[in-house]
């Protein structure tokens, strides 16, 4: 394998590592969101039944409208917009922030209220704060902003970018594999099998961690599945020295020719 | 003979005198046929309504011989309206000479009601001509009062009412602020200002008389009335009388009487009762209904009744329904029912229902009242019993097992093409 082959599967690897991080931070925050408007608004002034749902009734609360970018809502004449979430709550962020919600005490889906005189989907009661690496997001967005204007065009957006790193996330792990595998043999290979369960578990793994750290819960087959790429990976290596050896490609070649043998008994059985 | 005519002349003498004797008895009285006296002076002889004051009518003899024992009577029937106070009847002298004065002091009484104008009243003199004589003469003479308008203005002002909160509704608590101004030139004292507070009224934590020491003219007071009205009362205005008793300059108590009114409206009268959700639990694809009992918790009819709901796009299958008049009370209750279509695509979740309830109170005027409704969509159970990221785990499995397949098939072909 020559020097520039490998550099090129590195290559691949970190790109390919750096596009998941959008996706698997802001899919990971719970309830999340950039903030795009804030107002300070007293108890008082919110219609009766909303005071209703509210633990404290005296003060006042900070409507925070925040824009998800990542779920998407079905609008009238068939148009798709992100999902807008307002959130009563006692704490602050800035336009401009990724937040997440925590403390929720509850989400509602509303549509006919006018609180901040910009319309959103889900009311939420809870209190916003800084989800983990909530930072890099906002960096995104802003060098996304930095990059608009000086192209003086919106080409760019979050939801564009975040929606490029969900590919990754579902499709990277076996195009990943496939590209080293055509760099390195020119030909799918039995170890393709096992790497492509490396990848997929490890990106479940730094989902998990993300979701763990922001005090989400994981489900106990995510869980597993997170872990499993510590038992792929060795098990990859093996394979590929395993299928070059002649004992090997013997025994592939045997296994092939049963398999040939029960479908052709199989194609026989049905007069196929 | 000389001392028989003596005697009989004597005898003649006594009897001629014993039948004058009997015509002149003691504490007899004849009126005087000459003007013995004469009133030289009335002082004060103005008096405004309510007075109260000592009036002094100096009286000179003007004949030419003394007068003894001398009396002055007022009679309380012929001096009517004039009311004199204490006695009517005075001793003056033993003597009062010729060209002599005295003064005599009365307390006289104007009631309010006196008509202005002149009044004369007599005074009568009783003397005799004789010291220590029994015989009494009497002489009428007369004093003119003139009734005249109080140039002193005494008058409290109601300058301004107000309820505290602005708007009263039935069952409310609340309180009545009443500014007082003196707005006469005297000053007035011990003001006590009563508050006629009856049903549906009542007074709460203090009394319906409230007390003022002292109101200089010009100045301003606040009285409060804390009241509570019955949560029963139909909304219209109330009327209260109010009663002011204070003193005066001249430390008489005056009275004075008025009355305001106090409306009693309500602001929100139709409430949501009850909502019925039928099946209770919804998912997404499911159909039912949901009943809005509507109730008026008001005292007064309620018009052109309609139930708006927002915010259910995706699980009504209509937002508005007409239901026209509701009369007061529990009895009275209405249902309206909507129909249920949840969308097969809902993301399950809690769903606010704005449910608006818009009406014409009982003055016309239009008003709404709107309540959030929550609805919680579930995830419809399917007919395998695993969860859907079972499913979804099992499907990627099958994904992930055709693709290994495929690479072995090919790897297999790869290996014996080069055999």
């Amino acid at each position: 394998m020559s020097k520039t082959k490998k550099l090129i599967s590195i290559l691949i690897i970190i790109i390919y590592l750096i596009s998941l991080v959008p996706f698997i931070i802001a899919s990971n925050a719970g309830e999340a969101g950039i903030v795009i408007g804030n107002q300070n608004i007293d108890v008082n002034s919110l219609p009766d039944d909303i005071q209703d749902i509210l633990i404290y009734k005296k003060g006042s609360y900070n409507a925070i409208l925040i824009e998800d970018p990542i779920t998407e809502v079905n609008k009238l004449k068939g148009q798709v917009a992100k999902e807008r979430k307002l959130v009563l709550s006692k704490e602050t962020q800035d336009k401009g922030s990724f937040v997440s919600i925590a403390d929720i005490e509850m989400i509602v889906y509303v549509t006919s209220y006018n609180i901040i005189d910009q319309p959103f989907e889900k009311l939420i009661v809870g209190d916003v704060k800084k989800p983990e690496f909530g930072d890099i997001i906002e960096t995104i967005n802003t060098k996304i902003g930095q990059i608009n204007n000086y192209i003086s065009s919106t080409v760019l957006t979050l939801p564009l970018v975040l929606s490029i790193s969900k590919v990754a996330f579902l499709a990277g792990g076996l195009l990943v594999v496939l590209i080293l595998t055509f760099l390195l043999n020119s030909m799918v290979a039995l170890w393709n099998i096992p790497a492509i369960i490396v990848l997929y578990s490890f990106q479940s793994f730094l989902a998990n961690l993300v979701a763990f750290l922001n005090n989400l819960d994981v489900d106990s087959t995510s869980l597993m599945f997170g872990l499993l790429f510590i038992v792929a990976l060795p098990l990859t290596f093996w394979i590929q020295r395993y299928e070059r050896s002649e004992e090997g490609r013997q025994k592939i070649h045997e296994l092939y020719e049963k398999n040939n043998q029960i479908l052709s008994k199989i194609k026989s059985k049905f007069g196929m | 003979m000389l001392y028989r005519y003596i005697v009989i002349i004597i005898i003649l003498l006594i009897s001629s005198i014993q039948p004058t004797m009997a015509l002149f008895e003691p504490g007899e009285v004849e009126p005087a046929k000459y003007h013995q006296f004469v009133i030289t002076s009335v002082s004060p002889v103005e008096f405004y309504p309510s007075d109260v004051r000592t009036i002094n009518i100096t009286i000179q003899n003007i004949y030419g011989y003394p007068a003894f024992g001398v009396t002055t009577l007022t009679d309380k029937n012929k001096a009517d309206p004039i009311k004199f106070t204490h006695e009517l009847k005075k001793y003056v002298a033993d003597e009062i000479g010729p060209n002599q004065n005295f003064t005599v002091q009365y307390e006289v009484y104007i009631q309010d009601t006196v008509p202005r104008g002149t009044y004369y009243i007599p005074l009568t003199v009783f003397w005799s001509t004789v010291k220590d004589g029994t015989v009494k003469r009497q002489e009428d003479l007369y004093i003119g009062i003139k009734i005249i308008e109080n140039p002193e203005v005494i008058k409290i002002g109601i300058v301004n009412i107000t309820t505290i909160p602005e708007n009263i509704k039935p069952g409310d608590t609340f309180g009545l602020k009443v500014t007082l101004r003196n707005i006469g030139n005297s000053k007035l004292n011990q003001i006590r200002a009563l508050l006629d507070v009856r049903m549906p009224f009542s007074s709460v934590g203090s009394s319906t008389e409230q007390y003022i020491s002292l109101l200089e003219p010009g100045q301003s007071e606040e009285v409060l009335f804390n009241l509570l009205v019955d949560k029963q009362t139909p909304s219209r205005l109330y009327n209260f009388n109010f009663t002011l008793e204070y003193r005066d300059y001249t430390n008489r108590l005056q009275s004075q009487h008025s009355s305001f009114g106090i409306n009693v409206e309500e602001v929100s009268e139709a409430y949501i009762q009850d909502v019925i959700l039928s099946p209770t639990t919804l998912n997404p694809g499911s159909e039912g209904i949901i009943m809005v009992k509507v109730a008026n918790a008001g005292t007064n009819v309620i018009k052109n009744v309609r139930v708006t709901v927002f915010g259910g796009e995706k699980i009504l299958t209509q937002t508005q329904n007409f239901i026209g008049i509701i009369r007061p009370g529990t009895s009275a209750l209405e249902t309206t029912s909507f129909g249920v279509r949840v969308d097969p695509e809902i993301e399950v979740g809690n769903y606010g229902l704005n449910i608006n309830i818009n009406y014409d109170d009982v003055n016309g005027e239009h008003r709404s009242r709107s309540n959030l409704y929550i609805i919680k969509i579930s995830e419809k159970n399917s007919i395998i019993p695993v969860s859907s990221e079972i499913l979804d785990y099992m499907l990627y499995t099958f994904i992930f097992m055709a693709m290994s397949y495929g690479i072995f098939l090919m790897v297999g072909f790869q290996i014996k093409r080069k055999k």
